[in-house]
Protein backbone atom coordinates (compact mmCIF):
# COMPACT_ATOMS: atom_id res chain seq x y z
CA UNK A 1 0.00 0.00 0.00
CA UNK A 2 2.72 2.41 1.03
CA UNK A 3 4.77 1.45 -2.04
CA UNK A 4 1.79 2.20 -4.28
CA UNK A 5 1.32 5.61 -2.65
CA UNK A 6 5.00 6.46 -3.08
CA UNK A 7 4.85 5.36 -6.72
CA UNK A 8 1.74 7.51 -7.33
CA UNK A 9 3.33 10.49 -5.57
CA UNK A 10 6.52 10.22 -7.57
CA UNK A 11 4.65 9.81 -10.86
CA UNK A 12 2.29 12.69 -10.02
CA UNK A 13 5.11 15.11 -9.26
CA UNK A 14 7.02 14.14 -12.39
CA UNK A 15 4.00 14.33 -14.71
CA UNK A 16 2.72 17.65 -13.35
CA UNK A 17 6.21 19.19 -13.58
CA UNK A 18 6.54 17.87 -17.10
CA UNK A 19 3.13 19.30 -18.09
CA UNK A 20 3.98 22.68 -16.50
CA UNK A 21 7.24 22.89 -18.46
CA UNK A 22 5.50 21.89 -21.69
CA UNK A 23 2.78 24.52 -21.17
CA UNK A 24 5.41 27.15 -20.38
CA UNK A 25 7.37 26.51 -23.58
CA UNK A 26 4.30 27.08 -25.77
CA UNK A 27 2.72 23.65 -26.33
CA UNK A 28 -1.00 23.35 -26.99
CA UNK A 29 -3.30 21.75 -24.40
CA UNK A 30 -4.01 18.73 -26.62
CA UNK A 31 -0.26 18.05 -26.92
CA UNK A 32 0.14 18.21 -23.13
CA UNK A 33 -2.78 15.83 -22.54
CA UNK A 34 -1.53 13.34 -25.13
CA UNK A 35 2.07 13.31 -23.85
CA UNK A 36 1.10 13.01 -20.18
CA UNK A 37 -1.54 10.36 -20.91
CA UNK A 38 0.94 8.31 -22.96
CA UNK A 39 3.51 8.25 -20.15
CA UNK A 40 0.92 7.53 -17.45
CA UNK A 41 -0.51 4.57 -19.40
CA UNK A 42 2.94 3.03 -19.82
CA UNK A 43 3.21 2.87 -15.99
CA UNK A 44 -0.26 1.43 -15.50
CA UNK A 45 -1.73 4.74 -14.38
CA UNK A 46 -4.43 7.12 -15.57
CA UNK A 47 -3.87 10.85 -15.44
CA UNK A 48 -6.58 13.53 -15.27
CA UNK A 49 -5.33 17.00 -16.12
CA UNK A 50 -6.85 20.40 -15.44
CA UNK A 51 -4.85 22.95 -17.42
CA UNK A 52 -5.18 26.47 -16.07
CA UNK A 53 -3.38 29.51 -17.49
CA UNK A 54 -0.90 29.65 -14.59
CA UNK A 55 -1.16 26.17 -12.98
CA UNK A 56 -1.44 22.49 -13.77
CA UNK A 57 -3.72 20.36 -11.58
CA UNK A 58 -3.03 16.67 -12.02
CA UNK A 59 -4.63 13.58 -10.49
CA UNK A 60 -3.00 10.19 -11.04
CA UNK A 61 -4.59 6.89 -10.10
CA UNK A 62 -3.89 3.25 -10.76
CA UNK A 63 -5.63 1.97 -13.88
CA UNK A 64 -6.74 -1.22 -12.08
CA UNK A 65 -7.71 0.41 -8.77
CA UNK A 66 -9.19 3.90 -9.05
CA UNK A 67 -9.75 4.27 -5.27
CA UNK A 68 -6.16 5.25 -4.60
CA UNK A 69 -5.21 8.55 -6.21
CA UNK A 70 -2.75 11.38 -5.78
CA UNK A 71 -3.42 15.01 -6.76
CA UNK A 72 -0.85 17.76 -7.06
CA UNK A 73 -0.66 21.30 -8.39
CA UNK A 74 2.35 22.81 -10.15
CA UNK A 75 2.82 26.41 -11.26
CA UNK A 76 3.62 26.92 -14.93
CA UNK A 77 7.31 27.42 -15.56
CA UNK A 78 7.68 30.66 -17.50
CA UNK A 79 10.10 30.04 -20.32
CA UNK A 80 10.20 31.57 -23.76
CA UNK A 81 8.38 29.75 -26.56
CA UNK A 82 10.78 27.05 -27.71
CA UNK A 83 10.24 24.46 -30.43
CA UNK A 84 13.45 22.75 -29.33
CA UNK A 85 12.15 22.22 -25.79
CA UNK A 86 8.76 21.17 -27.15
CA UNK A 87 10.29 18.53 -29.43
CA UNK A 88 12.70 17.20 -26.79
CA UNK A 89 9.91 16.80 -24.25
CA UNK A 90 7.68 15.03 -26.79
CA UNK A 91 10.54 12.67 -27.70
CA UNK A 92 11.02 11.94 -24.02
CA UNK A 93 7.35 10.99 -23.61
CA UNK A 94 7.73 8.41 -26.40
CA UNK A 95 10.85 6.94 -24.75
CA UNK A 96 8.89 6.49 -21.50
CA UNK A 97 5.83 5.12 -23.34
CA UNK A 98 7.95 2.55 -25.21
CA UNK A 99 9.60 1.42 -21.98
CA UNK A 100 13.08 2.61 -22.96
CA UNK A 101 13.25 4.87 -19.93
CA UNK A 102 11.62 4.83 -16.49
CA UNK A 103 10.08 7.87 -14.80
CA UNK A 104 13.06 8.50 -12.52
CA UNK A 105 15.44 8.66 -15.50
CA UNK A 106 12.91 10.79 -17.37
CA UNK A 107 12.75 13.25 -14.44
CA UNK A 108 16.55 13.61 -14.63
CA UNK A 109 16.30 14.19 -18.39
CA UNK A 110 13.58 16.84 -17.92
CA UNK A 111 15.83 18.68 -15.48
CA UNK A 112 18.60 18.59 -18.09
CA UNK A 113 16.32 19.70 -20.92
CA UNK A 114 14.83 22.51 -18.83
CA UNK A 115 18.25 24.02 -18.16
CA UNK A 116 19.74 22.95 -21.48
CA UNK A 117 21.00 24.82 -24.51
CA UNK A 118 19.17 27.80 -25.94
CA UNK A 119 19.85 29.46 -29.27
CA UNK A 120 22.56 32.12 -28.98
CA UNK A 121 20.94 35.57 -28.76
CA UNK A 122 23.21 37.02 -31.48
CA UNK A 123 22.36 34.18 -33.88
CA UNK A 124 18.68 34.67 -33.06
CA UNK A 125 18.98 38.41 -33.70
CA UNK A 126 20.50 37.84 -37.14
CA UNK A 127 17.98 35.14 -38.08
CA UNK A 128 14.97 37.23 -37.04
CA UNK A 129 16.27 40.21 -39.04
CA UNK A 130 16.88 37.99 -42.09
CA UNK A 131 13.41 36.43 -41.78
CA UNK A 132 11.74 39.84 -41.56
CA UNK A 133 13.69 41.12 -44.59
CA UNK A 134 12.52 38.01 -46.45
CA UNK A 135 8.92 38.84 -45.53
CA UNK A 136 9.45 42.26 -47.10
CA UNK A 137 10.65 40.56 -50.28
CA UNK A 138 7.63 38.21 -50.27
CA UNK A 139 5.30 41.22 -50.18
CA UNK A 140 7.11 42.72 -53.20
CA UNK A 141 9.68 44.98 -51.54
CA UNK A 142 12.86 45.94 -53.41
CA UNK A 143 16.46 45.50 -52.22
CA UNK A 144 16.55 48.88 -50.50
CA UNK A 145 13.33 48.13 -48.60
CA UNK A 146 14.76 44.75 -47.55
CA UNK A 147 17.92 46.42 -46.23
CA UNK A 148 15.88 48.99 -44.30
CA UNK A 149 13.73 46.22 -42.78
CA UNK A 150 16.84 44.21 -41.87
CA UNK A 151 18.39 47.14 -39.98
CA UNK A 152 15.08 48.20 -38.40
CA UNK A 153 14.47 44.64 -37.17
CA UNK A 154 18.01 44.42 -35.78
CA UNK A 155 17.40 47.61 -33.80
CA UNK A 156 13.90 46.66 -32.61
CA UNK A 157 14.73 43.07 -31.69
CA UNK A 158 17.95 44.05 -29.91
CA UNK A 159 15.98 46.53 -27.82
CA UNK A 160 13.45 43.80 -27.03
CA UNK A 161 16.20 41.38 -25.96
CA UNK A 162 17.85 44.02 -23.75
CA UNK A 163 14.60 45.09 -22.08
CA UNK A 164 13.39 41.53 -21.46
CA UNK A 165 16.81 40.60 -20.02
CA UNK A 166 16.45 43.55 -17.62
CA UNK A 167 13.01 42.29 -16.56
CA UNK A 168 11.02 45.12 -18.16
CA UNK A 169 7.26 44.82 -18.66
CA UNK A 170 6.42 42.80 -21.79
CA UNK A 171 3.82 45.32 -23.02
CA UNK A 172 6.14 48.29 -22.62
CA UNK A 173 8.90 46.29 -24.34
CA UNK A 174 6.64 45.48 -27.30
CA UNK A 175 5.45 49.09 -27.58
CA UNK A 176 8.96 50.57 -27.55
CA UNK A 177 10.37 47.91 -29.90
CA UNK A 178 7.55 48.56 -32.37
CA UNK A 179 8.04 52.33 -32.09
CA UNK A 180 11.79 52.31 -32.69
CA UNK A 181 11.59 49.64 -35.42
CA UNK A 182 8.90 51.65 -37.22
CA UNK A 183 10.89 54.89 -36.94
CA UNK A 184 13.95 53.12 -38.37
CA UNK A 185 11.74 51.47 -41.00
CA UNK A 186 10.43 54.87 -42.14
CA UNK A 187 13.90 55.75 -43.52
CA UNK A 188 12.60 55.06 -47.03
CA UNK A 189 10.00 57.84 -46.68
CA UNK A 190 12.23 60.25 -44.77
CA UNK A 191 15.25 60.07 -47.10
CA UNK A 192 13.41 59.05 -50.28
CA UNK A 193 15.25 55.71 -50.57
CA UNK A 194 13.89 52.90 -52.76
CA UNK A 195 10.62 52.51 -54.61
CA UNK A 196 8.63 50.61 -51.93
CA UNK A 197 9.03 52.57 -48.65
CA UNK A 198 5.48 51.64 -47.56
CA UNK A 199 6.44 47.95 -47.54
CA UNK A 200 9.59 48.66 -45.54
CA UNK A 201 7.57 50.55 -42.94
CA UNK A 202 4.78 47.95 -42.76
CA UNK A 203 7.11 44.96 -42.54
CA UNK A 204 9.48 46.49 -39.97
CA UNK A 205 7.21 45.55 -37.01
CA UNK A 206 6.13 42.09 -38.23
CA UNK A 207 8.72 40.31 -36.08
CA UNK A 208 6.72 41.30 -32.99
CA UNK A 209 3.42 39.71 -34.08
CA UNK A 210 2.53 36.96 -31.54
CA UNK A 211 1.74 34.28 -34.12
CA UNK A 212 2.21 31.22 -31.90
CA UNK A 213 -0.16 32.42 -29.12
CA UNK A 214 -2.81 33.14 -31.79
CA UNK A 215 -2.43 29.66 -33.35
CA UNK A 216 -2.36 27.94 -29.93
CA UNK A 217 -5.43 29.89 -28.89
CA UNK A 218 -7.32 28.57 -31.93
CA UNK A 219 -6.10 25.03 -31.31
CA UNK A 220 -7.22 25.16 -27.65
CA UNK A 221 -10.58 26.59 -28.69
CA UNK A 222 -11.18 23.70 -31.11
CA UNK A 223 -10.12 21.23 -28.42
CA UNK A 224 -12.53 22.69 -25.84
CA UNK A 225 -9.97 24.29 -23.52
CA UNK A 226 -11.80 27.62 -23.46
CA UNK A 227 -10.04 29.13 -20.47
CA UNK A 228 -6.54 28.56 -21.88
CA UNK A 229 -7.73 29.61 -25.32
CA UNK A 230 -9.17 32.89 -24.02
CA UNK A 231 -6.05 33.58 -21.94
CA UNK A 232 -3.74 33.04 -24.91
CA UNK A 233 -5.95 35.08 -27.20
CA UNK A 234 -6.06 38.03 -24.77
CA UNK A 235 -2.28 37.93 -24.35
CA UNK A 236 -1.84 38.00 -28.13
CA UNK A 237 -4.46 40.74 -28.55
CA UNK A 238 -2.78 42.96 -25.94
CA UNK A 239 0.57 42.44 -27.68
CA UNK A 240 -1.01 43.39 -31.01
CA UNK A 241 -2.50 46.57 -29.50
CA UNK A 242 0.97 47.49 -28.15
CA UNK A 243 2.48 46.98 -31.62
CA UNK A 244 -0.26 49.15 -33.17
CA UNK A 245 0.34 51.91 -30.61
CA UNK A 246 4.07 51.83 -31.33
CA UNK A 247 3.49 51.98 -35.07
CA UNK A 248 0.97 54.83 -34.71
CA UNK A 249 3.40 56.73 -32.48
CA UNK A 250 6.12 56.40 -35.13
CA UNK A 251 3.75 57.52 -37.92
CA UNK A 252 2.70 60.58 -35.89
CA UNK A 253 6.29 61.47 -35.01
CA UNK A 254 7.46 61.16 -38.60
CA UNK A 255 4.36 63.04 -39.79
CA UNK A 256 3.49 60.27 -42.25
CA UNK A 257 -0.10 60.50 -43.47
CA UNK A 258 -0.26 57.28 -45.43
CA UNK A 259 -3.32 55.67 -43.82
CA UNK B 1 17.65 69.40 -43.46
CA UNK B 2 13.90 69.09 -42.85
CA UNK B 3 12.09 68.80 -39.55
CA UNK B 4 11.26 65.11 -40.20
CA UNK B 5 14.88 64.19 -40.92
CA UNK B 6 15.96 65.85 -37.68
CA UNK B 7 13.34 63.90 -35.72
CA UNK B 8 14.42 60.64 -37.39
CA UNK B 9 18.07 61.35 -36.57
CA UNK B 10 17.21 62.21 -32.97
CA UNK B 11 15.13 59.04 -32.45
CA UNK B 12 17.65 56.67 -34.03
CA UNK B 13 20.45 58.51 -32.19
CA UNK B 14 18.62 57.99 -28.88
CA UNK B 15 18.33 54.27 -29.65
CA UNK B 16 22.05 54.08 -30.42
CA UNK B 17 22.86 55.87 -27.15
CA UNK B 18 20.71 53.34 -25.26
CA UNK B 19 22.61 50.47 -26.90
CA UNK B 20 25.99 52.05 -26.17
CA UNK B 21 25.03 52.71 -22.55
CA UNK B 22 23.84 49.12 -22.24
CA UNK B 23 27.09 47.81 -23.78
CA UNK B 24 29.20 49.80 -21.32
CA UNK B 25 27.04 48.61 -18.42
CA UNK B 26 27.39 45.00 -19.57
CA UNK B 27 31.16 45.37 -19.86
CA UNK B 28 31.37 46.79 -16.33
CA UNK B 29 29.23 43.94 -14.93
CA UNK B 30 31.20 41.23 -16.70
CA UNK B 31 34.64 42.53 -15.66
CA UNK B 32 35.52 41.92 -11.99
CA UNK B 33 36.91 44.88 -10.03
CA UNK B 34 40.24 43.12 -9.44
CA UNK B 35 40.83 42.98 -13.21
CA UNK B 36 40.10 46.71 -13.54
CA UNK B 37 42.62 47.49 -10.78
CA UNK B 38 45.18 45.32 -12.55
CA UNK B 39 44.66 47.15 -15.83
CA UNK B 40 45.03 50.55 -14.19
CA UNK B 41 48.56 49.67 -13.07
CA UNK B 42 51.37 49.51 -15.57
CA UNK B 43 53.23 46.79 -13.76
CA UNK B 44 52.20 43.49 -12.20
CA UNK B 45 50.36 43.32 -8.89
CA UNK B 46 53.45 41.56 -7.45
CA UNK B 47 56.22 43.99 -6.53
CA UNK B 48 59.80 43.29 -7.50
CA UNK B 49 60.95 44.09 -3.94
CA UNK B 50 58.78 41.30 -2.57
CA UNK B 51 60.51 38.83 -4.83
CA UNK B 52 63.97 40.13 -3.79
CA UNK B 53 63.08 39.75 -0.12
CA UNK B 54 62.15 36.13 -0.74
Amino acid sequence: MSGTCEHLKEAGHFLSGYAALLLGCGATCIRIEKNVGRMARSCGLTADLVILPADILLTVRRADDSHISYTCTTGVRKTSISFFLNTELSKLSWLVAEGKMNMREAAEQVRGIGTGKVTDSRVMLFLVAAANASFCRLFGGDGVAMSIVFVATLAGFLLKQCMLADGADVRLTTFLSAFFAAVAGSAGYVFGWGTTPELALGTSVLFLIPGIPYINSMSDLLDGHYLCSFCRFMYAAVQTVCISLGLCGALLLMNLRIL
Amino acid sequence: MTHTVLLWDATVGLLLIIFMFRLIQKFRHETPDSRLIEWERDDSIHYEQDEEED
